[in-house]
């Protein structure tokens, strides 16, 4: 199977750098890095104090944001951002809850 | 004059020595081992006393909480009966001191039907098989912080059912895991976002463990969350059955990562 990748210009998260992954020449998923200097977040990290049966949060959740590579579907609704991608210069969130590979936060 | 005063006393087994100090000083009581054998069988009295009394002779099946706080270690934990809970809540939970490995010998979970908190903040370093296939919710804080770098398996429901997924809290925090393996398919969506020191053997595992979504309507749904240094780890070590990295696996069988 040959993996190839598209730049995407322009990006469609600010402060981030976007590539199309394609699967023997289909279009599969978007892969989203956050600029040097700022970390993204993804509600894939953030943890909430409780969760429901249906394993939704519920409270208010503490944010993760992470420095690596992110995916999601070639079908992601960016209008609406069910996962909550945004970049933000990392001094303005706190270290620990940033995940990489130095850094593995316990935010609980 | 000597200050000891020895003795013997007879019985109809076996006479007793006995060495008396007048000084106040006890020295040995009795000799020829019976004080011995006396505190060693109050000692395991006092040890059944407790342990008949904590685990219902054996027959308690809640163990909700049963070991909560920073309360217990390597010496005091030391169960007499193995435990099978029904209700596994809590279990662990804040358990820091206790590091040595829970083995299948001390607990058996496949009638457990609650993993709410078990091994939150747990301290043993190594944790046996891990039968939950009587589970239907959400594996919410269940392996939060804990300390082990090894968990032998963790054993899913055969189809994890639409309501049985693990969350971010699930491994949250587990920094120092290197081994773990699954029998069953994830069905939802996992992270592992703390645990960089994942090897190759067990990052593979996952990956083959991910339900196949290519092509239905729940494609690109769910994501498996790995650090990088894993992703690296495994890409060298361990060949992808499709296109040049196991991120390309993954997004092959219709999961984000």
């Amino acid at each position: 199977m040959v993996v190839t990748y598209e730049d995407l210009t322009p990006t469609l998260i600010p402060n981030t750098t976007m590539q199309k992954m394609y699967l023997d020449g289909v279009f599969k998923v978007y892969r989203i890095t956050a600029n040097e200097g700022y970390v993204l977040h993804d509600s894939e990290y953030d943890i909430y104090p409780e969760y429901d049966e249906e394993g939704n949060g519920i409270g208010e959740p503490v944010l993760g944001y992470t420095q690596m590579t992110r995916t999601c579907g070639y079908n992601y609704d960016f209008a609406a951002n069910p996962r909550e991608f945004y970049a933000v210069p990392e001094s303005e969130v706190p270290t620990d809850s940033i995940y990489s590979d130095t850094n593995s936060p316990e935010i609980m | 004059m000597s200050d000891i005063i020895e003795m013997q006393i007879l019985t109809d087994d076996n006479p007793i020595d006995m060495a008396v100090d007048f000084d106040g000083e006890f020295l040995s009581g009795v000799t020829g081992g019976e004080y011995e054998r006396g505190y060693d069988d109050g000692t395991q009295k006092a040890y059944n006393d407790f342990w008949d009394t904590y685990q219902h002779n054996g027959e308690r099946t809640s163990y909700a909480y049963a070991f909560y706080g920073d309360n217990w270690n390597d010496t005091t934990f030391n169960p007499k009966y193995k435990m099978q809970p029904v209700n596994a809540n809590g279990m662990f939970d804040g358990c820091k001191s206790v590091t040595k490995p829970l083995t299948n010998d001390m607990v058996d979970f496949s009638l457990c039907n609650s993993f709410y908190q078990v091994f939150r903040d747990f301290g043993s370093r190594e944790l046996g098989v891990i039968d939950t296939r009587k589970y239907v919710g959400v594996y919410s804080y269940t392996f939060s912080k804990c300390l082990a770098e090894k968990i032998e398996k963790i054993i899913l429901p055969d189809m994890v059912s639409k309501n049985t997924k693990f969350n971010n809290t699930t491994f949250d925090g587990v920094r120092n895991l290197i081994y773990i393996r699954f029998e069953g398919i994830i069905g939802k969506g996992i992270s592992l976002a703390s645990s960089t020191k994942l090897d190759s053997g067990s990052a593979e595992n996952i990956l083959l463990s991910l339900n196949d979504y290519k092509g239905t309507s729940e494609e690109y749904s769910y994501t498996v969350t790995l650090p990088n240094a894993v992703w690296e780890r495994l890409n060298a070590e361990i060949p992808s059955p499709v296109g040049d990295s196991w991120q390309a696996y993954a997004v092959n069988k219709g999961w984000n990562t």
